[in-house]
């Protein structure tokens, strides 16, 4: 990878969090260096994993959760 | 009133005014986020469905009392809720509450897989999700914490220097070598990102 930019500066790119100027330089070097290019999808690879194991709560958490608030609103309409 | 076109801050405001459909969109909006930081940290299902439940009774709780006065994301502030009950419960039973097998796997996950369908393509994919998992919850806390409020809380790298009492660039680079953690482990086991 070009010593212009270091793997911190990717993840902020990917993440939009680089300052403008920057993510702009960034984003034209993608065009010109093969190697920084590779860097970034094997990176945005390694993220977006993290997405295969998100978990869901169980119905019946949410039907508690639910519930508690319903109870509470109705308690506070009454008074 | 379509509720999935308004923000988080107004949907807080919409429920603190009653509207429950408010506070339901806000946990359909952010469930798999709050729900996988939790069960990342505890490392365990069913004790994740607890304290999920005990996060947004707490929640709900300051909301209505008007204690919620946090100008960041609604996503951050509810992990945090849920980081420090489960600190909370940690530190009471003060011992790992993971249930596993002999090979260290999480017994709670062969729970899954007897729901689903018996297809080649299917395994598969639960067996790199398992792996990832598996990885994520064997990180150093330190890069962990960091993937969680990264991925999960949505907080900017900016907030989690300041939340974890580091500099940016330690976040930043903590998010990496997790990263280059799993990517290693997974190409040791030979699973392949796709």
């Amino acid at each position: 990878m070009t010593k212009l930019y270091n793997q911190n500066e990717l993840l902020s790119y990917y993440y939009g969090e680089l300052d403008p100027i920057r993510a702009k330089a960034i984003a034209n070097q993608f065009l010109q260096d093969q190697a920084l290019w590779q860097a970034y999808t094997e990176m945005v690879q390694e993220i977006t994993c993290l997405d295969a194991i998100s978990e869901s709560p169980s119905d019946t958490s949410m039907a508690i959760v639910m519930e508690f608030a319903k109870r509470k609103n109705s308690n506070l309409l009454t008074q | 009133m379509n509720m999935q076109k308004i923000s988080d801050n107004d949907l807080v405001k919409l429920f603190q005014n009653e509207n429950n459909a408010a506070l339901e969109e806000l946990i359909k909006r952010h469930k798999k986020s709050i729900f996988t930081a939790i069960y990342l940290l505890v490392k365990n299902r069913s004790l994740a469905e607890d304290i999920f439940q005990e996060t947004f009774i707490k929640i709900i709780q300051t909301l209505r009392n008007g204690n919620y006065n946090e100008e960041g994301k609604f996503v951050g502030w509810a992990v945090r809720v849920a980081r420090n009950l489960t600190i909370d419960y940690l530190r009471k039973i003060n011992k790992d509450v993971t249930i596993t097998d002999s090979q260290g796997n999480d017994i709670f996950s062969y729970l899954v897989i007897a729901e689903t369908h018996n297809k080649e393509a299917q395994l598969i994919q639960y067996q790199t999700e398992q792996q990832i998992k598996k990885l994520v919850l064997n990180l150093p806390e330190e890069q962990k914490l960091v993937v969680i409020l990264r991925h999960w809380a949505n907080l900017s790298f900016k907030e989690i220097a300041e939340q974890t009492g580091v500099s940016v660039n330690t976040a930043l680079g903590r998010m990496r070598y997790a990263l280059a953690n799993i990517r290693k482990q997974l190409e040791e086991n030979k699973v392949f990102l796709h």
